[in-house]
This record gives structure tokens, sequence and C-alpha cells, in this order.
């Protein structure tokens, strides 16, 4: 987290989205300290695409904490306990808690801040380059995997899931989300990694934003998908938005963990069972015979 | 200027969001009115005074079968009283809620609950939980969340249940904290009524029933954290905006009245020169006074659209959009490359 190198980077090869004027508080023991010190909250798109929360020393210009910030992640949202004017950073995927207070003269600015603060904490990544950023991105993502809360549903000790089936295009799904959810609940303690290469490919390998953000063009997700997202829209950004998203992140998790475990009916998805080996390759090597299946019945009748 | 907060660490990142969630989901569909749930950082208790008035204090961790308490339960509490045992596992954030719901004199339920709380009112302590846990309404919020399936009989519930304790040995527990009538109670789910801390005076909006629950949560909380026990606080409060909107409405009746007695000075041509500098400056603080609740409106309005995205994210169920997304990739050949290609990079 802390980086005296990135101290020496030169500014311009981040592009800085936002800052402003804050100091930052400590935990020592088990007290929340202000820090006395002049600060500066800056937030930054770094040059491998990801959006960097930092805060600097702005009497020695050095930046003393770096955090990589994923999308629909953390919330910066103003501390009522306090009657001063204290920020928190809180995050959806683990307990990191950081808290600021405002620098900035004017009050009136904070909810503008504040509010700017999440809208830029929650752009999809954008990336450039496909083969090198997936590369940057991916030993990010590497480095993050102990904290990712995406990367635990493997292994689970309870795999009591209800076979109840219904029609996939209901809101209630396959699996139902209380399932999903449950698998997670059931956590055993300490990040916990889906079994790699023994078992196969998982579905957030093939999910990656960077994977798919050259497809998007060519897919019809605007039309075919909108119904199936809470806004009601799906546009590109959208997409890219949702695959960065925990909630979303685990629910592709709990579903490969599902599909290994074969605790799934596969004629729901017009799937032929005979096809599926418990894997997820499988799965949609299956998936796309049928669509072709059912794309040649629909030539064949017209 | 400068202000410290008492840390409460070791927070439950899982319960916590859970329970968040399911709070403020029964909140809207039950039509509670009025309250808020607030994540707490800090037990001091300036910190705790901001936030007033707060109705209730609930307090979730995860228990250990072993835990022993001396404690004397009150087995015929208040008639007004609504407790409640705690009869599924997985149903505790819920409970949380509705023991702090159900009992505090200071919040419009709404009439489902109002309902439910005549119903139930000559129940004993089991039959009470039962009968929240059959609530349509309430199984309906917290299903969203934490159930599992929802069509499922009771039976089914209470052997998974038990399945549950048997397998897993952290089970999440809660415990609530509020007035009610004078007398400061602990509300523990899993005993048999409710434990009274003492006498309690003062209004369940003001600050000394806070002062009194302090060291008794502290107490808890430094124990957890001795053990390495994970939990999560958080206080039901009166909506925030709600409180902001009525103090901006003052500012502006003020404001008018300032206004008023200047036009009459203007009016008066003895006025004195001090009396307009004495109402210059009055002016100008309500003015800043409006400026800075505005601004607080502003905030939680913003808080408030922040929680329900991450809310209705938290409960879609992304299931058909993966397996259409899918589809459309399989539809267009894209799912081998796609394949090749995260084989290729690992």
């Amino acid at each position: 987290m802390t980086s005296i190198d990135e101290a020496f980077l030169p500014v311009i090869q981040q592009e800085i989205m936002l800052e402003f004027r804050a100091g930052k508080m400590s935990l020592q023991g088990t007290r929340v300290v202000p820090d006395s010190r002049k600060g500066l909250v800056r937030i930054v798109r770094g040059d491998e695409g990801l959006v960097h929360f930092m805060w600097l020393d702005r009497n020695l210009n050095t930046v003393e904490d770096d955090q990589i910030v994923f999308p629909d992640e953390a919330l910066f949202e103003k501390v009522n306990q306090s009657s001063d004017r204290v920020y928190i950073l809180k995050f959806d995927s683990d307990d990191r808690k950081l808290f600021f207070w405002m620098q900035e003269p004017r009050a009136e600015g904070d909810a503008e801040l504040c509010s700017s603060v999440n809208q830029y904490l929650n752009q999809p990544i954008e990336f450039q380059d496909e083969d090198e950023l997936a590369a940057a991105v991916t030993d990010e993502l590497e480095d993050m995997a102990e904290d990712n809360t995406s990367s635990r549903a493997g292994n689970l000790v309870v795999p009591n899931l209800s076979t109840e089936v219904s029609d996939v295009t209901s809101s209630s799904g396959p699996v139902k989300l209380a399932d999903l959810q449950r698998i997670l609940n059931n956590l055993s303690a300490g990040p916990v990694g889906i079994a790699g290469d023994e078992e196969g490919l998982a579905l957030g390998d093939i999910l990656k934003p960077e994977l798919i953000m050259p497809l998007l063009e060519m897919l019809p997700v605007q039309e075919r998908l909108s119904s199936h997202l809470p806004e009601g829209h799906c546009r590109a950004e959208d997409i890219l938005e949702l695959l960065q998203s925990p909630p979303f992140r685990q629910q592709i998790d709990a579903f490969t963990y599902v599909l290994r475990t074969g605790q799934i009916d596969l004629t729901q998805f017009g799937i032929d069972p005979s096809k599926f080996k418990f894997t997820v390759v499988s799965f949609l090597e299956a998936l796309e015979d049928s669509v072709s299946t059912q794309s040649k019945d629909a030539m064949d009748e017209a | 200027m400068f202000i410290i907060l008492n840390w409460i660490y070791k927070d439950s990142l899982t319960l916590r969001i859970i329970c968040l969630g399911v709070f403020t989901e029964i909140i809207q569909q039950m039509q509670v009115k009025g309250v808020q749930v607030e994540e707490l950082y800090s037990l001091d208790i300036n910190s705790l005074d901001e936030i007033r008035p707060v109705y209730g204090l609930i307090l979730l961790y995860k228990w250990r079968p072993e835990e022993k308490d001396s404690r004397v339960v009150i087995m015929e509490p208040n008639p007004n009283f609504f407790f409640a045992s705690q009869i599924i596992n997985n149903a505790c954030a819920t409970q949380a809620m509705l023991s702090v719901l159900l009992n505090s004199s200071s919040i419009d339920i709404g009439s489902e609950l109002s309902e439910l709380k005549k119903f139930a009112k000559e129940f004993p302590p089991e039959l009470k939980g039962l009968a929240i846990n059959n609530n349509e309404a309430i199984r309906a919020a917290h299903n969203t969340f934490a159930r599992p399936d929802p069509t499922s009989t009771m039976e089914e519930d209470e052997l998974a249940a038990a399945k549950n304790v048997e397998e897993d040995d952290d089970v999440y527990h809660y415990i609530s904290y509020l007035p009610v009538d004078g007398i400061l109670y602990e509300l523990d789910g899993l005993k048999e009524g409710p434990i009274s801390l003492g006498q309690c005076l003062g209004e369940p909006e003001g600050i000394e029933w806070l002062r009194m629950v302090q060291p008794v949560v502290q107490e808890r909380i430094d124990r957890y954290s001795q053990n390495e026990i994970r939990f999560s606080l958080l206080a039901v409060v009166k909506n925030r905006k709600e409180l902001y909107v009525a103090e901006l409405k003052e500012y502006q009746r003020e404001r008018e009245r300032i206004l008023q007695q200047l036009g009459g000075l203007q009016a008066d041509k003895y006025a004195e020169k001090s009396s307009y500098e004495a109402l210059d400056r009055s002016l100008s603080e309500v003015n800043t006074g409006i400026e800075t609740v505005s601004q607080k409106i502003v905030m939680e309005e913003e808080k408030s659209k922040n929680w329900k995205k991450e809310n209705m994210r938290r409960k879609h169920n992304y299931v058909p959009f993966l397996f259409n997304f899918l589809k459309i990739l399989a539809d267009k050949k894209k799912l081998k490359p796609l394949i090749d290609k995260a084989n290729r990079d690992p």
C-alpha cells in the first residue's frame, strides 16, 4: 500500500480525476486519531487503467497512501457520529475503513466533493491495449486475490444446495439467489481460492473485463440483456462495471461452484446433460452446441 | 476541532452487509416511517450524542455455545413488551431489527407490524418467534438476503438450522438494547426473556439511556475483541433527512422573523445603527445555518441513493443475466475463442 517509489513518479503518467484538501486519521491502539498534517486526497487513473485513491502530505508533496479501488467496491460518506467534517472510505469486500477530515476552507463544497469521489471511484476500468493491460491487470488482481471476496466461493464445507429449479428467465432463476448467498455466508475463516488447474477454468476466468471488452461492440447486449439488469438498461459500460462488481463476481464464483458439484439441473438451460462433465468448459461447450442446434432448427423451419 | 473516536475494530463485514441490507429492506417493505440504520464506528458518548435520537442498539456477533451468563431473566415482563425467541438461526438479523421496532414507543411501525404485534401480544416467546417467522412480508424481506428456500416449510428450516449448528460452530447471534417504560433492557433471543439493566430515566430520544448502555456494550466489545470474535454494531436512529428538513424549516421561519424586524427598523427613522447591526449578525448566522443544514440534506440524499443502488445490486439475481450473456457469446461463436484466450493467459 505505501509506496515511497511512487512519490517520485512523474504525475503526468497518471490522469488526475479529482483532488481536494483533506487530512487523514490513523488508528492508534483503539483510538482513531486525526493526523494534524495538511494533506491532499487525490483520485487518479493509473496507466494500467485502475483507479487509485491516494493521500499526499501537502508540505512534503509525497504520496503516503495509495489504494486501488475497483468499481462498486467502496463508498465515501460523511460520518454522522462526528460533528466535524469527518468522512469515511469503506469497502464492500473487506474490513478496511479509512477516515479523513476535510481541509477545504468552504464546508459548503463538501457534499459535491463527496458525490464526485463516489462517481470517480465507480467508473468502469478502461482497457486500452488489450494484451498489455491484461497482463498488468492480472498482476494487480493477483496481488489483491488475498483480499478479494470474489475468489472465496470454492472449497466450501456445506453444499446443501436445494436442487429445486425453476424457469431460467424468471427472476428467481434456476439457482436461487438465496442459495448463492448462503454458500457465501458459510465461508470458513480466511480467503479460499477456487481450486485452480485441477478443476479447470472458472467462469470468472472468462468473464474478465479485459477479455470481454473488445467483444462488446458486436454483441446485441442492449436488446437481449436489459431486462435482466436491475437498472433496466445494458450498455457496454454497464457490463464492464458489472463484471468488476463484488456482488456479481460472487455470484459468478458461486455458479462455478454449483456447476462443478453438479447441483444443478441443466435441462433448464436447454443443455443436453450427457455432454456435461462437471467442468465449466464442458458446460460452455454444451451451451454452444445447444445454441447452434436451436438456430439450425430455426433455419430449417424457415 | 480535533476529534478522537474510540474505534470499534474487528467488525464483521458479512454481518454488517447482510444486516444493513435486511434492516433497510424491512424498513422499506414494512413501511416503517422515520427511521434508518446507522453503522457505528465509535462508542464515545459524544459521538452517540451526534446521532440522537437513538431508538435502539443492535450488537451482532458470532456466538459460541459455551457462553455462560448468570444474570436473571425476566419471565413476565411488562405486557406491552414484545420478546420473541429466536427460532431460526438464520433469522437473527430480522429478529434483531424487530425487537427494536416492536418495542419502541417512538417509532411509527406501520400497519403490518402493528397488526402482528397485536396478534401475537399474548403469546409466549416461542410462539411470538414463530409468528414473526411466518409473517409473509417479513419472510419476503428476510429471504431476499439470507434464508434458504423461501417456500420450504418451517420444519425443513429447523432441520437445516440444526444441521448448521452441528456442522458450524459459529452461529450469528444478536443482542439489542433499548429503554422501555423507564427500564433499560437487554434482549437476547436465545434466552428465555429480556434482562433488565436497571432503571433508566429520561426520554428514549435522550442521552441518559445511551450513557447507561455504553459501558455495557463496551465491555462486550472488549471481550469479543480479546477473543477474536467478529462483531458488528448498528444503531436504529431517527431518519436523518427528516431531522434536517425540520431544522431547515426552523431556520427559515427564523429568517422570516428577522427580515420582518429589519423591515420594521427601516420604516422607523429613529432606529439605532446598533439594532441594525445586531439583526444583520443574526441574519447572517441564520443564513449560515440554512446553508449548513441544506448541505447535510444533500449528503443524506446522496447516502440514501448510494445505499439503494448497493442494495439493489446485492439482492439482484444475476443468474438470468449471466446465462443469457453466455448464450449471446455462444450465439456469436465467441465462447471458444474466449476459453482459448483465458487458457493462454491464466
